[in-house]
């Protein structure tokens, strides 16, 4: 019997979907920390946090996946971006608890946005897996 | 015999002397070496219609017979309107910064380097982010107001406001 390969995914919720994102590209989930703002103007990069004496760029992208009605945000999940060959971690404001599940990859559809990596199937619903170096403003809904 | 004691000595952090100042909400640092005076706006004279590329010079301020090419800080930096009240007038170029205010001069320890997250005008805006009160400041890159081609076209432009301060100061 041949089982389909499964990898673990970190799903998160912004207002009434969830998203996911690779396990092996998330390395923290935190609490609503103080936000440094400054000008710049990066789309979605609102400001920065520090953790342990890192300074960690927020990505927020909920702008681009929950519309303009994006609910308040209650954790950061902390994942790492590819700048060329170097990681950069990236705290994304997400609204609620979050949630490990393991599954299989589904192949992504025609008519999903380009930074939807493929598709998680489970139980009561169907999540994105979101390819953060393809999340673009663009993208708002 | 005499024993030669070295003196211990103490461990500091390799201190960079910075300007804290505001724009609106925002604090920033620069360098101190930058910053040859701070001013008032007394002296600031209008430059009149500038074109739009340099929509950030509106005004010039004389000092020791040099013409400084006056930077709207809120403009460079996208900061709506505020109330401004110093110039900081920079080197070597002929460049000053008017900003609303002057926080104070501190040392940081360190310059972090600015996320590659932040893809903007930001990265020239900045030489890095630095620690100060556990609050994150970026440090201004004072070289990136005006480029040389931006004051000598500046300069070509309005040839005609020579040192109008200072001539009318020593006339009186």
């Amino acid at each position: 019997m041949n089982v389909a390969p499964t990898s673990s995914f970190v799903l998160f919720p912004l207002g009434k979907k969830r998203f996911a994102l690779p396990a092996e590209r998330v390395t923290e989930l935190a609490r609503m920390d103080t936000l440094h703002e400054f000008p710049s103007n990066t789309p979605l990069v609102n400001g920065v946090l520090v953790r342990r004496g890192e300074v960690v760029p927020v990505y927020d992208v909920a702008q681009v996946l929950a519309g303009q009605d994006a609910p308040t945000r209650k954790f950061y999940l902390i994942a790492k971006r590819q700048f060329g060959n170097a990681d950069e971690r990236t705290a994304i404001p997400v609204s609620g608890d979050c949630e490990l599940a393991n599954a299989e990859l589904l192949p992504r559809t025609g008519d999903l946005a380009p930074y939807v990596q493929g598709l998680l199937s489970l139980p009561d619903e169907i999540v994105e897996v979101i390819d953060l170096e393809k999340l673009t403003p663009e993208e708002a809904r | 015999m005499r024993l030669l004691r070295h003196k211990r000595r103490v461990q500091r952090p390799l201190g960079y002397a910075v300007i804290l100042f505001t724009i609106g909400d925002n604090t920033f640092a620069i360098g101190a070496a930058a910053v040859n005076e701070i001013q008032s706006l007394q002296e600031l004279q209008p430059v009149g219609v500038t074109p739009r590329q340099f929509g950030k010079v509106r005004h010039t301020l004389t000092r020791d017979g040099r013409r400084y090419w006056v930077v709207d800080g809120n403009v460079h930096f996208g900061v709506m309107p505020t109330h401004s009240t110093r110039v900081l007038l920079l080197g070597p170029s002929p460049v000053a910064l008017k900003v609303d205010g002057i926080v104070r001069m501190t040392e940081i320890g360190k310059v972090l380097p600015l996320p590659q997250a932040f893809q903007g005008d930001e990265r020239n805006w900045y030489l890095g982010l630095a620690l100060v009160d556990d609050t994150v400041v970026p440090l201004v890159n004072p070289e990136v107001f005006l480029s040389h081609y931006d004051l000598t076209s500046l300069e070509q432009s309005f040839p005609a406001a020579i040192a109008t301060s200072d001539a009318a100061r020593i006339t009186a």
